[in-house]
């Protein structure tokens, strides 16, 4: 619009200058409106060298949060040139991976002569995913704004990846089980067999977290006692996530279907990140069907993430929101016992994405 | 999304001085653009120097104030104060501004008053360029207060233009003409505030006030908007040049191809504007849309020529065969004079008196064919060979100067009885008359109200002309008068129409008492029967011509005559100065003064040089305004009306009027021109290319660019050179001895590079100094790898050492350097080293 106006404003001085030209004799109008030609084609060539000097590198200085983080997104330019670029727009386009739905985002901006500066842009994503940057345009304007022209911004296709936020999960789990009273019977989530289940009490260790000291025993003993959970270096504690939907379509189109997608991530996160904090390492399993067809029958899908840390859980998150959800059921535990066959294993969950996100009140499973 | 934001990472070096100084020298641009525009414009009396130096003050005081661009704290006190201070100037110095005031008002209508010959009244003020200075001042110091808010502070081209538009345009309009100079300073001022106001200012963005990167925004606008300022000044300054030399000479000719077009579409826009201003006559402001020619529609003198807006084309004239003479095209006539103006011929006198010359038809029709139905008649009678041999003789006799000799169609001879044809086609000339030749065929269609007056414009049809050139037509009419034998009805009409035109165009006006008697000491010979000598008309117009030329001047902008005032008598007694309708209006009362009936004639004088051939054989020329004419005709006795060019200097002079030499009008008659077009010998070039520049002409003000640029671009690669070199021989005082001479080595290290040694070698590898010493050697007078070494050791000392290295180091070091390097430049192709040692400095 700005440089509309301008090229208005300036075709309508040409134009009144011709006029000018026309009817009056003096010699200084005529000059004047080959200046006027001269410098707007003086512009349109300077612009172009100047726009060759441009380069717009897009990046993302995180590239995985939780959902009610601000993803940023810099573009970085780069004036090479002598001569400084007062005013270039920096844009680029955002797209959801799951849902296909893409958003362009602008911001103007200037370079000093052979500076940099950084175009930051904050945006909030709606729903747990993967967003993909792809350079949008950048419009180098000339002196007097003119003309603008296109530059091309460096490669690049960063990913972020949008993870579900454990900590709100969790905080409804536990506000949950306080509603209904902490009764074994009312929780479902903690049932008799749960995989949390004291194995052992041993004095503490260093190392050893805070929440897993038994409070009532050190008091009798005098000493600080925590409780060992009855997770085994040789048996492996399993969550198992079945990403198998429907109606994969749905979640475009349905802000209902995406929101339960969110559910599930957010339930999936809490459940592992609450095995963390207890101090209980584990695996997230779920089957990735569409790598599997890509790798053309190298493997079987399986995908299993180990989570030790905060660090690996990030991690692991990371992998499932860029894992596509699949519209071919899988056998879980076939495809698991497949895969590990001699392995041990302890399944202390199971959360499916077509159950509307909730954990399936499933027995603690052992095998091998 | 949640938000923006812009960081800068690095900006270039920000140069606070630099930047105030081109604001500095952008605000002057505009101020002094402005203030030179009024004064040259409207020629404003005033004290230069006092004037343009406080505009220079209060523009460098106004730069300081928005220094920081911002208004707040203290600044708005000072804002307070500075209205006070102003305020109590305005009142100590209320009388010499209000009078300062009045003198510019007064110039300024003055100048509309010359431009639209109006009488505005103007006050009564004497002048004063002490008053006028300090008005001006006064008025400037807010104006440029204005210019640096809009200019500096808060860069907006749009408020700039609205402020500047309105007073160029009244300048304009009211008749201001600024010099080149000023239009140039507001040009570039202009194009340098519309460059700073497109810089990206969006502080919303640059993060909040008073953190680190706000500040680094704001340092960074700062440096684009002040090196763009630069830039475009600069590129300003060779574009100009550029549009002077390539693109003007190239616009000239499509621009004039278009005014034809243009004009006349400018003309009718004009024309309804006007239409809509109201229109005063007696003495006050009259415009008319029209051309010069159709100024003359009324006779009216002083106010005639009109308000020409351009180059118009008022008439298409096409010919059978190429005239030799100029043609004159008749339009208003007048007969009396009389209030300052010429009154057409009486219609009812004329027809009373034509009711007893047996004329068939149309009397005034009849009369007006006269000398070409005599023509006509006269040379067939002697074709026929009735009267052939006085006839031949008459006809033949004149040769080139006689009968239709003087249609150079090269088929004179056998047939010269035949007229020639002539259209004119009306373009913008007022459609209120019929531009008629003389010794033109006219049929019925055409209309003469007044008798022997103007003809009517018509819309019947094409105005298409039999006619005999007038000089054909006199010699064939004179030839025939001089056979006493010859005598037809024709002829005894024009006889009976002489007496007429005898007893009714000799009046002249009361009074000229000096000038009638200076005719009557003439003693012009006159018959007693009345009739006028043919070779009377020559000798009369002898005495009267030279008369008017040397004791008058032409002056195409001669003054209007003021309120109250005789025109006439103004122009031949006070004035002394006029253009054709004053030449023309004093001769015809000279002629009548001397005997001779005359009548005042308004229309176009076309020369003959202006008709070009055309592809089917005919001759077209294209009357302009600048045509557009006045002149005398004179009654001949047996000839009928012939047209007396009577203005020095006229184009379409029918005759050379000998101009006594050294007089003004000298210069003016040989091009058409008011400009002298004297150049004295042995003039200073330099006095007159000053002079040419305060005049303000472009190609010396592009001129003056072309130096300034030279000297600019000269200036800039000699800065650059010597900043090279000083930099490569380690002379930069701010830095210490060591990091010197790293300097004198990076120089050194570049020309190896520069020379093609291999990038991968660093100055740190082993093999350096073999390596280096290679390209120093091949030379007639080699380098040596010893003096490499040494180099290389004191270097590394400088960089590795602990010690601080002395002066005398930095010596050596220098040393090596003007060895080594030549050395390595000397195995270069000539090019290369050339720009090596030109460009790169080493």
């Amino acid at each position: 619009m700005e440089r509309m106006k301008s090229k208005a404003g300036y075709g309508a001085v040409v134009v009144l200058t011709l006029i000018i030209a026309l009817t009056h004799e003096g010699e200084f109008p005529r000059f004047l409106l080959g200046f006027e030609v001269v410098l707007a084609a003086a512009l349109f060539f300077s612009l172009k060298v100047l726009a060759g000097k441009i380069e717009v590198h897009f990046r993302l200085p995180v590239l995985a949060d939780s959902r009610s983080k601000e993803i940023v997104v810099e573009a970085e330019i780069v004036n090479h040139s002598i001569l400084p670029v007062p005013a270039l727009t920096a844009g680029f386009i955002w797209e959801d991976v799951i849902s296909g739905e893409r958003g362009t985002v602008q911001m103007p901006a200037m370079a000093d002569s052979r500076g940099r500066s950084v175009a930051r842009f904050r945006l909030r994503a709606g729903h747990c995913g993967v967003i993909r940057v792809l350079p949008g345009e950048v419009w180098v304007k000339d002196y007097l704004a003119l003309f603008r022209r296109k530059t091309a911004p460096a490669p690049g296709n960063p990913e972020y990846a949008v993870l579900p936020d454990w900590t709100e999960a969790e905080a409804g789990s536990a506000e949950k089980r306080q509603r209904t009273g902490g009764s074994e019977e009312a929780d479902g989530d903690r049932s008799g067999d749960d995989y949390s289940e004291i194995r052992d009490i041993r004095p503490y260790r260093r190392g050893d977290a805070r929440h897993s000291i038994h409070w009532k025993l050190s008091a009798k003993m005098e000493d600080l006692m925590v409780r060992e959970p009855s997770d085994t270096a040789d048996t492996a504690v399993l969550i198992f996530l079945d990403l198998y939907t429907a109606d994969k379509d749905a979640l475009a189109r349905s802000d209902q279907a995406r929101s339960e997608l969110d559910r599930f991530y957010e339930r999936a996160a809490a459940a592992s990140h609450r095995l963390l904090t207890d101090g209980v390492r584990h695996y997230v399993v779920w089957a990735d069907l569409e790598e599997q067809e890509k790798r053309a029958g190298s493997g079987n899908g399986i995908v299993r993430y180990e989570v030790r840390d905060e660090s690996s859980f990030r991690g692991m998150l990371t992998a499932l929101v860029h894992t596509p959800l699949s519209s071919r059921r899988a056998d879980l535990d076939l495809l698991y016992k497949e895969r590990f066959s001699d392995e041990t294993f302890r399944e202390v969950g199971r959360l499916s994405l077509e159950a509307g996100g909730s954990r399936k009140r499933e027995k603690t499973k052992t095998g091998k | 999304m949640t938000g923006k934001e812009l960081v800068q990472v690095e900006t270039g070096k920000s140069h606070p001085r630099v930047w105030f100084l081109a604001g500095v020298i952008l605000l002057l641009l505009e101020a002094e653009g402005i203030l030179m525009a009024t004064v040259t414009g409207w020629d404003l009396p005033v004290n230069a120097p006092a004037v343009y130096l406080g505009t220079a003050v209060s523009a460098v005081l106004a730069s300081l104030f928005f220094y920081e661009g911002r208004l707040e704290g203290k600044r708005r006190y000072m804002v307070f104060l500075f209205v006070l201070l102003y305020a109590g100037l305005l009142f100590v110095t209320q009388d010499t501004f209000l009078s300062g005031g009045k003198q510019f008002v007064n110039a300024v209508v003055s100048a509309v008053n010359r431009e639209y010959n109006s009488s505005i009244a103007v006050f009564s003020q004497t002048v004063d360029a002490g008053e006028m200075t300090v008005f001006l001042l006064e008025i400037m110091l807010v104006l440029t207060g204005f210019l640096a808010s809009v200019v500096l502070w808060r860069p907006d081209a749009l408020i700039l233009a609205l402020a500047e538009f309105p007073i160029l345009a009244v300048m304009f309009l009211c008749a201001g003409e600024p010099s080149m100079p000023a239009l140039f300073f507001l040009l570039f001022g202009a194009v340098g505030t519309y460059a700073s106001s497109r810089s990206f200012r969006r502080k919303a963005l640059w993060g909040t006030p008073g953190s680190e990167q706000r500040k680094r925004n704001l340092e960074c606008f700062e440096n684009v908007q002040k090196k763009i300022l630069i830039a475009v000044g600069t590129a300003g300054v060779v574009l100009s040049i550029f549009a002077f030399y390539l693109v003007r000479p190239g616009l000239n000719v499509q621009l004039e191809r278009a005014e034809s077009v243009t004009a006349r579409v400018e003309n009718r826009i004009m024309e309804s504007l006007i239409a809509l201003l109201p229109q005063s006559e007696n003495g006050g402001l009259s415009l008319t849309a029209e051309t010069d020619g159709g100024g003359v529609q009324d006779g009216m003198l002083g106010e005639t020529d009109g308000f020409a807006v351009g180059s118009l084309e008022d008439l298409r004239l096409t010919s059978s065969v190429k005239p030799s003479e100029t043609v004159y095209l008749k339009g208003f006539i007048g007969s009396t004079y009389g209030e300052n103006r010429w009154l057409a011929p009486s219609g009812e006198t004329f027809f009373s008196a034509a009711s007893n010359w047996q004329t068939e038809d149309d009397p005034a029709l009849y009369i007006q064919n006269l000398p070409f139905l005599r023509t006509m008649y006269a040379l067939n009678m002697t074709a026929d060979g009735e009267n052939g041999e006085d006839a031949s003789a008459g006809s033949a006799d004149g040769g080139e100067n006689s009968g239709v000799g003087a249609l150079s169609d090269g088929s004179s001879g056998g047939t010269a009885a035949a007229p020639a044809e002539l259209t004119v086609e009306r373009l913008n000339a007022v459609s209120s008359y019929t531009y008629v030749p003389y010794n033109a065929y006219l049929n019925e269609y055409y209309d003469i109200p007044d008798g022997d007056g103007a003809v009517a414009g018509q819309s019947v049809q094409d105005d298409i002309f039999s006619w005999f050139p007038e000089e054909t037509s006199s010699s064939v009419l004179e030839a025939w008068n001089s056979d006493e034998e010859n005598a037809s009805v024709l002829d005894r009409v024009e006889a009976s129409y002489e007496a007429y035109a005898r007893q009714w165009y000799m009046d002249v006006p009361e009074g000229l008492d000096e000038l009638k008697e200076l005719c009557e000491e003439q003693e012009f010979h006159v018959e007693e029967t009345g009739d006028v000598p043919a070779d009377g008309v020559d000798d009369v117009a002898e005495f009267v011509i030279p008369y008017l030329t040397e004791n008058y001047t032409y002056d195409m902008n001669a003054e209007a005559v003021p309120e109250g005032e005789d025109f006439l008598t103004y122009f031949l007694e006070e004035s002394k100065t006029g253009y054709s309708t004053h030449f023309a209006t004093a001769a015809v009362v000279m002629f009548r003064m001397c005997g001779l009936p005359a009548r005042y004639v308004a229309g176009y004088a076309v020369p003959a040089d202006l008709f070009a051939v055309q592809p089917e054989g005919t001759y077209t020329a294209v009357a302009q305004a600048d045509n557009s004419h006045a002149w005398v005709e004179v009654y001949q006795s047996g000839v009928g009306w012939v047209p007396v060019e009577t203005t020095p200097g006229a184009l379409g002079t029918k005759a050379q009027v000998e101009m006594p030499e050294g007089t003004e009008q000298n210069g003016a008659d040989e091009d058409g021109s008011q400009e002298n077009g004297t150049e004295e010998d042995g003039n200073n070039p330099f006095s007159d290319f000053v002079s040419r520049l305060l005049d303000g002409s472009l190609d010396s003000v592009i001129f003056c660019m072309e130096i300034v640029s030279l000297v600019a671009v000269t200036g800039a690669v000699s800065g650059h050179l010597i900043w090279k070199r000083r930099c490569h021989l380690g002379k930069r005082k701010r830095l210490s001895v060591n990091e010197n001479i790293r300097e004198i080595f990076r120089a050194f290290y570049e020309v190896l590079l520069y020379a093609g040694m291999d990038t991968a070698v660093a100055s740190d590898d082993p093999r350096f100094t073999e390596i280096a010493a290679e390209y120093c050697s091949g030379a007639e007078n080699p380098a040596g790898c010893r003096e490499i070494r040494e180099f290389y050791a004191l270097v590394l000392e400088a960089v590795y050492g602990n010690t601080d290295l002395q002066e005398k180091d930095l010596i050596r070091a220098r040393k090596y350097y003007r060895e080594l390097v030549p050395s390595v430049l000397r195995q270069m192709r000539f090019i290369r080293r050339i720009k090596a040692v030109v460009w790169r400095g080493y």
